[in-house]
């Protein structure tokens, strides 16, 4: 074989390697739009699954226009340089000069971006980090269900999916962020740059939405809102595991030249231990959710999320015995925090904060106890309890909690954020498309959480075709 | 530290290091992970014990396990009844015609499995709920007005 055709099969097997992991990645939103769908009532199951499915067009186009962007020119920003665009030198040499050659990589009108046989990389990495991006998203879409207006979900969704999160993964989840630079900060698997984000955006939005109505007495007291397809939710749980295997296997990152595989951070690492210990990981969560939980179905399903988010900041480093441990400390608490912030009142349709916020929160900080004294590159702190403190603190409070509080705040204020009382009691399959999701099956609105009120009078308009 | 590295250089050359290619927490002390699978089994053994353990007791069962006996034994004690009467009839009957007394006991013991057969629906629900449920119940009755 040539050396030009072991060059280019180099080249090949990572543009399909991450093609691959990518096109997998999008069963994390079949699993998404099943689990949502399952989990809202008959009467909202239509809505819930569109506003799923709109997930991947808001935040897919957002993230080509500018998310993209975002994510290769704010690494050095604010601490270590400024963000990077067409506005910088360039002359630019040094780590402004590397990152302005991805930065311009970047643009939606960059060459790079469209059919180049002169690269074949950047447009498959885009397209993986678009689907990290909707995943993103996606976790807001189930804890807002059944009353939140089409619209603002769109906007709270192109600000958390391709704005506050891509921030946290340019400063965290990226060879020159100043998280690892400044501070040795390790997220292999995303835990709090992804998911303590949308964690804690969701509950930020959670508190200015309001809960459902029928939710909890006039005496605060929280009723159970039964899913409408709790096997359906269940399914879409597994789907989205085998999509998280895909996330993780994409989060290795192998390009030509290499003699091993590495994380972003540059350390060494292996693709099969992702597998053996994103499956232990998930085995050990849903044994600590099932006794935690006293068998609740949705919470012992949900354990297996929560076991591989408790461990994906240390995927790369831990040994499996630690891997069941910490997942399992994570899957068993989980369910207690899901129930503290129903009893505070805020009504989390589907566990989202519990499941993403926390145990993306606990990943992060565990590498910081049982995953510390690792070296990450010359003049870098060893990873440690201060660094993956102040990493933390940034994803979950600064461009998590603050920004989905702020953002929905306004939403509210102005009068864009919830459905109507008469449209949300009516049900938004009706109120939005006309439509029932089950039309040929008798539904029983005196229970599970309706209020009996008299619903408004929406015609059943067929489709716009 | 769990890290069994001090510097990249020697993270990097792990295959050629002590730890032999090892590159996970604790690879330098596995004692320390061999104590965390010890931990995972005993975490193990207590899911086991909790399936049994975390069982949602449906209180509609055993209400319904003693409509169900009432029912059998109401029907089983008609059937007796209806046997015996036919039996005083028919042994009035024999007797009439200088019948055999053999015959009449036989008929009688016919009958003594039905019997048997309430007595389980009576006793059976009983014997499935546990002294608290049982105490719960007595204590239901005593306390609660009814409604």
């Amino acid at each position: 074989m040539s050396p030009e055709s072991q060059e280019f099969l180099a080249t090949f097997v990572s543009e399909s390697y991450y093609y691959w992991a990518s096109v997998f990645m999008i069963l994390i939103h079949v699993g998404f739009l099943a689990y949502e769908g399952g989990a809202s009532r008959a009467k909202n199951v239509l809505a819930t699954m569109v506003k799923n499915l709109l997930t991947l067009s808001v935040v897919g186009l957002t993230f080509f226009f500018f998310g993209w962007w975002v994510y290769n020119a704010f690494p050095l920003f604010p601490l270590t340089g400024g963000i990077v665009g067409p506005w910088t030198d360039s002359a630019s040499e040094g780590i402004v000069g590397e990152v302005l050659g991805l930065v311009q990589a970047s643009y939606p009108w960059s060459p790079a971006m469209g059919p180049n046989i002169a690269d074949n990389l950047t447009g498959v990495f885009w397209f993986a980090f678009a689907l990290f991006s909707m995943t993103t998203a996606s976790i807001l879409s189930g804890a807002v269900i059944e009353r939140i207006k089409v619209g603002a979900y769109a906007i709270l969704a192109v600000v958390l999916g391709s704005f506050t999160w891509v921030v946290a993964a340019a400063w965290g989840w990226h060879p020159y962020g100043w998280f690892l630079t400044n501070f040795g900060y390790h997220d292999f698997g995303c835990s709090a740059v992804l998911h303590g984000v949308s964690g804690f955006f969701a509950l930020g939005v959670l508190i200015n939405l309001g809960p459902r109505i029928g939710k909890f007495d006039s005496d605060g007291k929280p009723n159970p809102i039964m899913p409408h397809n709790l096997p359906l939710t269940m399914v879409g749980l597994m789907l989205i595991f085998v999509g998280f295997y895909a996330f993780l296997a994409a989060c290795v990152i192998f390009v030509p030249g290499q003699t091993g595989e590495i994380t972003i951070y540059g350390t060494p690492m292996t693709l099969a231990s992702v597998g053996v210990n994103t499956t232990l990981a998930l085995c050990s969560g849903i044994v600590g959710s099932y006794i935690a939980s006293k068998a609740d179905p949705f919470f012992t399903i949900s354990g297996g999320l929560a076991g591989i988010i408790s461990v994906g900041a240390g995927l790369d480093l831990y040994s499996p015995p630690m891997i069941i441990l910490i997942a399992f400390i994570g899957a068993y608490t989980m369910p207690f925090v899901g129930k503290a912030v129903e009893k505070a009142g805020i009504d989390d349709a589907v566990g989202a904060f519990a499941v993403h916020g926390y145990c993306g929160l606990l990943g992060a900080m565990t590498v910081g106890v049982m995953a510390s004294g690792y070296p990450q590159g010359e003049g870098i702190p060893l990873t440690g309890f201060v660094g993956q403190l102040v990493g933390t603190f940034v994803c979950t409070i600064i461009l998590g909690f603050i920004p989905g509080y702020g953002v929905s705040f306004v939403l509210k204020k102005l009068g864009m954020l919830r459905v109507s009382r008469e449209e949300e009691i009516a049900g938004l399959d009706i109120a939005d498309f006309g439509l029932e999701g089950y039309p040929e099956y008798p539904i029983l609105p005196e229970q599970n959480g309706h209020t009996p009120e008299p619903a408004i009078a929406v015609s059943k308009a067929s489709p716009q075709m | 530290m769990p890290s069994p590295f001090s510097t990249l250089e020697d993270f990097n050359a792990a295959i050629d290091g002590p730890t032999e290619g090892a590159i996970y927490t604790f690879a330098h002390t596995p004692a320390i992970n061999g104590i965390a699978l010890i931990v995972s089994v005993g975490l193990f053994i207590w899911f086991i014990v909790a399936t049994y353990s975390t069982t949602h007791e449906l209180p509609s069962v055993d209400k319904s396990l003693n409509r169900l006996s009432s029912f059998i034994v109401m029907g089983l004690l008609s059937l007796v009844a209806a046997d015996q009467l036919q039996n005083t009839h028919q042994t009035r009957r024999s007797a009439q015609q200088q019948a055999t007394p053999s015959t009449v006991l036989a008929q009688s013991k016919r009958a003594a499995p039905l019997a048997l057969l309430g007595m389980a629906g009576i006793g059976l629900p009983n014997l499935r709920r546990t002294k608290s449920q049982r105490r719960k119940r007595s204590y239901r009755h005593f306390g609660s007005p009814r409604r």
